[in-house]
């Protein structure tokens, strides 16, 4: 009888902590500004969505990229770190052009540069510049 | 609406699987069937994306829908003939929800109505979602297939090309349906969180009571981290799904020796392979446990037992074969590198296994990814530890105990030296692996045969 209303007593206790630390946590941001970022996602389109979560910066980046690049033609980064979120988020968006390592047609950078040896500015855009490898025609 | 009939032809296939694998005669719950059948579903398209892509085949529509189309005609024919009729298990029997058991349900509709809330407006943003999963998902989709030489590809293009494909390959059965979407596959994953909480509600249901049952599942549902997973396309709440309800049809089989509930567990074993490489250590368990019940099984059981296990082994074989051939055939680029093992690296992450327990304790007791559920359940263990070892538990502790010590090897052995950085990155969610198995086991220990109802 005692062991039962002891094991009441406990999972009473264990009920009540879980509920406020499951509410506490629900509602608590994440994130800073997680709830203006959902406010401002469900306030606007797509296209301002993936902007807004990608980073302006990059985004314009890599749309102007992707708009611009031959179609079929091969790319490579630089000024991104090297796995970093911008940098697989670029390649995602990039798809269907190809990132390769050595000779690509394109140069995707992160930033700007006055020169980069094999290849001259197309644009900047964004957070960064696109080139073009000379001898490539755009 | 594309995307609802995407999940539609998937859970068909699964239907149509886990009524071939109870033997052609569903008898249990529907509660039970439709949650598994997107876990099945999820399995089926994964092999038959692969078998297409084996065979040098594209993923126009009409090849991928012939088959689901099919499974429907001899579903509808065995639901003609009546073959398939939903239990009346006196467990589930329709009693009017008491105040408890509404207050567990509305908190779970509440955590889901969050999740989705959280999930709905947003593209696939997170690293390895899109690293990992969503940008081959782009790839099969954009090229109607898996274009030639894809699992050697190199890391620049993308990344672990050999890692198991179901996620990628879910993502590109929706895009089949709906057409490419940065957004509308997202919801894969509140849809797989919901299968899996209302799945393990059917299976731990028969062995518990209903308020019981209600409180494993809400605690399960909100637990912070596995909520948080469900809103991220990561693989690792699939994994858990698959293994947790894996496990506890296991526990099922050695309870009550139905051979369905065997079929039923080694296939979801057997799928889980193909969503993560972690898959393999609960592979072994599932293995480990049903070789420790066939030692214990009496002289006259033997030959049927061994009979059936057979027939488990045959179905893992099976589904695991299309995946296993690619990845063995094709890895230049991958995760599990073997050749990577160095004396050196292993000595030095033994030597650092006090960071490994540093980072394992603030998983422990850190309210913020797993409020009090790890607090509880070492409490459990504690607490009834002289139960451990008795009847159905020894199992389940001989199952959590392996893949306990399975990650702590691979921690071990497979992250050169670099303990603290993998430890760091990834406990918090490989701990998710082990919730559900853990959950149940909890239950098992702490509620008495009298409290189950």
């Amino acid at each position: 009888m005692l062991k039962a209303v002891k094991k009441e007593h406990v999972f009473k206790t264990i009920t009540f902590v879980w509920l406020v630390l499951w509410v506490f946590f629900l509602i608590r941001e994440d994130k800073d500004g997680q709830y203006r970022s959902l406010m401002y996602m469900y306030t606007h389109d797509q296209q301002e969505n993936m902007r807004h979560v990608y980073g302006e910066g990059l985004y314009d980046l890599v749309s102007y990229c992707a708009d611009n690049m031959r179609e079929g033609s091969t790319y490579n980064m630089t000024g991104f770190d090297r796995f970093s979120i911008k940098e697989v988020r670029a390649r995602y968006l990039l798809w269907p052009f190809e990132r390769v390592d050595r000779d690509a047609d394109y140069m995707v950078m992160l930033g700007g540069a006055k020169y980069l040896s094999g290849y001259k500015r197309v644009a900047e855009a964004g957070d960064g510049t696109l080139w073009i490898r000379r001898g490539v025609a755009r | 609406m594309s995307f609802v009939m995407s999940l539609f032809w998937l859970m068909v296939a699964g239907a149509f699987f886990a009524v071939v694998l109870a033997g052609g005669n569903w008898r249990r719950r529907v509660i039970e069937l439709l949650p598994l059948s997107f876990f099945l579903g999820a399995g089926y398209v994964s092999f038959q994306f692969i078998t297409i892509y084996l065979f040098g085949g594209r993923f126009d529509f009409l090849n991928i829908i012939a088959i689901p189309g099919f499974m429907f005609l001899l579903l509808a024919a065995l639901c003609l003939w009546g073959r398939t009729n939903s239990a009346t298990d006196a467990s589930f029997a329709a009693k009017r929800l008491d105040t408890v058991q509404k207050f567990l349900l509305v908190g779970i509709a509440v955590q889901f109505a969050w999740v989705l809330l959280l999930t709905l407006p947003g593209p696939v943003h997170s690293h390895d979602a899109v690293a990992n999963y969503a940008l081959k998902a782009k790839i099969f989709n954009m090229a109607d297939g898996i274009p030639a030489g894809f699992f050697a590809w190199g890391e620049s293009t993308v990344a672990h090309p050999d890692y198991p494909p179901l996620l990628p390959l879910l993502m590109t059965w929706v895009y089949e349906f709906t057409g490419f979407s940065y957004f509308k596959v997202n919801l894969i994953m509140p849809v797989a969180y919901l299968a899996f909480i209302v799945l393990f509600y059917a299976l731990a249901r028969k062995r518990f009571g209903r308020t019981q049952t209600l409180a494993m599942t809400f605690v399960l549902a909100t637990v912070p981290q596995v909520a948080d997973y469900a809103t991220i396309l990561y693989a690792d709440l699939l994994l858990s799904a698959f293994v947790s309800c894996g496990f506890i049809y296991l526990m099922q089989y050695v309870h009550g020796r139905q051979k369905e509930s065997l079929f039923l567990a080694s296939a979801l074993f057997a799928i889980s392979l193909w969503v993560k490489n972690e898959a393999i250590v609960f592979a072994v368990c599932f293995w480990a446990v049903l070789l420790v019940m066939f030692a214990r099984t009496g002289r006259i059981d033997r030959k049927n037992v061994a009979g059936e296990l057979l027939g488990a082994f045959f179905l893992m074989a099976v589904i695991a074969a299309p995946w296993l051939v690619v990845k063995l055939s094709a890895s230049v680029n991958s995760d599990l590198d073997l050749a990577g093992i160095t004396f050196k690296g292993v000595v030095q992450n033994v030597r650092d296994i006090p960071v490994f327990l540093n980072l394992f304790q603030q998983e422990v007791f850190g309210p913020k990814k797993w409020n009090i559920f790890w607090v509880m359940f070492f409490a459990t263990l504690v607490w009834k530890r002289k139960s451990l070892w008795k009847g159905e538990n020894s199992y389940m502790t001989v199952f959590l105990l392996l893949a306990f010590l399975g990650y702590f090897s691979a921690y071990m052995l497979m992250t050169g030296g670099n303990l603290y950085f993998y430890v760091n990155t990834t406990i918090s969610r490989f701990m998710i692996h082990f919730c559900g198995i853990s959950l149940f086991m909890m239950g098992n220990l702490v509620f008495d045969k009298e409290d189950r109802g």
